[in-house]
């Protein structure tokens, strides 16, 4: 039973230190994926020269370059209007002469035959359609007034006839009808209906504030400090990993000494540490500053980095993109499903099960054991009570057959 | 069965172990010493008396040695 429960009690550790060994190795792929991220996309970053009137962010564009928004004209707005009189009970005044209004929104319309002829059952009753339009009822001392707003920005018509179809009274106001966001960009004229624009320039989000006669330029330049610190989190990670590895080996190895994981593990991150550029002047991980020592310790040596010249930072780039690629074996020790790690987690919960119900039977068979004894104990006890019994009649009977036959006691000298 | 024969019986099911047959033994053995004390007073009853009595003692000495053994395997 010891036994048992000895050799369950190291699996259920060694599951332990694989569960934290598969976060160490998530961990450092991730890192090391976001390092690849950097170099493929040279942790370009945007940047706009007038940020009141335009924000530029970049995503995912893959080289250096400037752009000129030679001119806003218009920032887009949504479309709102309101109601041209205003009602003096939002509940009962008619709005309309027919109990019918038709609503325009864009090229779509639709006619509403009232519940109830008042602003109130209008307001209820365009709200319900899901046009792409809010209404709703603003009280002043002049009265009630409807209020119908675009849930989005940009030029569209936005009436409210009195009658079943379009010929009848124009209900609302007609001075803002929402405006499209119109600019030049490189001398291109654009116009959208929405501020953020994601699809002029490839891999650069930016959005538009307000208008501006100026020019703005947007500029998509590499970042360096993306990348030091982006080689800060490999280290920092990598020695996570590698200190939980290292445990592992030697003399002082863990539970997990041997282990198929624990092997694979140190062969992998020898190649990673260890990797070589084919080109450019930046060929290893020590050139961009970060060092192994003989135990195996990262560090990141920022004098070293901050001496690299624009040219070894771009080479630099190239070479994080292709060691960011060992990211994919890393995960397959430390996918959640298929992953190594997992797999032999699986094998573990299943010996551990597996002894479990070995203990439990044990248990059950000690259990069943231990009654049975007491039982017998018990009639061991029930037994000698009556030995005892028949032991003095016994003694008293010679005792008096004694006195009978040798007048005398059988215990008295002769 | 006679005194002798129960005492037989009981001394070889209490070093056994077996305290079903003790149980049923003794209980024989109960009848049997009735009997054995209703006879005349004789030398021969006299004689068996004794011999029922060391026998008695024997049964004892299985039953300690029944329960030290059986006592350790609970406890334990």
């Amino acid at each position: 039973m010891t036994q048992l429960q000895s050799k369950d009690s190291a699996l259920l550790q060694q599951k332990t230190l694989l569960g934290s060994l598969q976060t160490s190795v998530a961990d450092f792929a991730s890192s090391l994926s976001a390092l690849g991220k950097v170099g493929s996309t040279k942790a370009l970053s945007a940047s706009s020269s007038d940020s009141t009137v335009l924000t530029a962010t970049a995503t995912g564009a893959t080289a250096a370059a400037t752009y000129t928004i030679n001119s806003i004209t218009s920032a887009a707005t949504a479309a709102s209007e309101r109601s041209t009189i205003g009602y003096a009970d939002a509940g009962s005044t008619p709005v309309s002469t027919s109990g019918d209004v038709t609503i325009q929104v864009g090229a779509t319309t639709k006619t509403l035959t009232l519940a109830n002829n008042s602003l109130t059952s209008l307001r209820d009753q365009i709200n319900g359609l899901n046009l792409g339009v809010t209404a709703s009822i603003l009280t002043t001392a002049n009265g009630n007034y409807l209020s119908v707003s675009a849930n989005t920005t940009g030029h569209t018509t936005l009436k409210l006839f009195d009658g079943d179809d379009t010929s009848g009274t124009n209900l609302l106001t007609s001075t803002n009808q929402g405006t499209d966001a119109v600019f030049k960009l490189n001398g291109i004229d654009v116009s959208q209906p929405g501020n953020v624009v994601n699809s002029v320039i490839p891999g650069v989000t930016f959005t538009i504030l307000g208008p501006s006669t100026n020019p703005v330029t947007i500029s998509l330049s590499s970042d360096r400090t993306k990348l030091s610190s982006a080689l800060q989190d490999f280290v920092t990670n990598y020695n996570a990993l590698k200190s939980q590895v290292n445990a592992q080996v030697g003399p002082a190895a863990g539970l997990l000494a041997g282990d198929t994981v624990i092997n694979q593990l140190q062969s992998l991150l020898r190649q990673i540490t260890s990797f070589h550029g084919s080109s450019g002047t930046v060929q290893s991980f020590a050139e961009l500053g970060v060092e192994f020592s003989n135990t195996g310790v990262a560090s990141f040596n920022q004098d070293t980095f901050n001496s690299l010249t624009d040219q070894q930072i771009s080479d630099g780039f190239s070479y994080v993109a292709s060691a960011g690629k060992f990211a994919d074996n890393l995960t397959a020790f430390s996918d959640p499903i298929s992953g190594l790690i997992q797999v032999e987690q699986n094998g573990i919960t299943r010996e551990d099960q597996s002894l479990q119900t070995q203990i439990t039977t044990l248990n059950d068979r000690i259990s069943v054991m231990q009654s049975n004894l007491t039982l017998q104990l018990e009639k061991a006890d029930a037994a000698e009570a009556q030995l005892e019994s028949q032991q003095s009649a016994l003694t008293a009977s010679l005792q008096g057959l004694s006195l009978v036959l040798y007048g005398k006691n059988p215990n008295q000298a002769a | 069965m006679t005194i002798e024969e129960l005492d037989f019986l009981a001394i070889e099911a209490s070093m056994a172990g077996d305290m079903e047959a003790l149980e049923s033994a003794l209980a024989a053995r109960e009848e049997a010493i009735r009997s054995l004390l209703a006879l005349p007073a004789s030398e021969e009853v006299f004689r068996r008396i004794q011999g029922a009595i060391i026998a008695g003692e024997s049964i004892k000495a299985g039953l300690e040695i029944f329960r030290s053994s059986r006592g350790v395997d609970v406890v334990g």
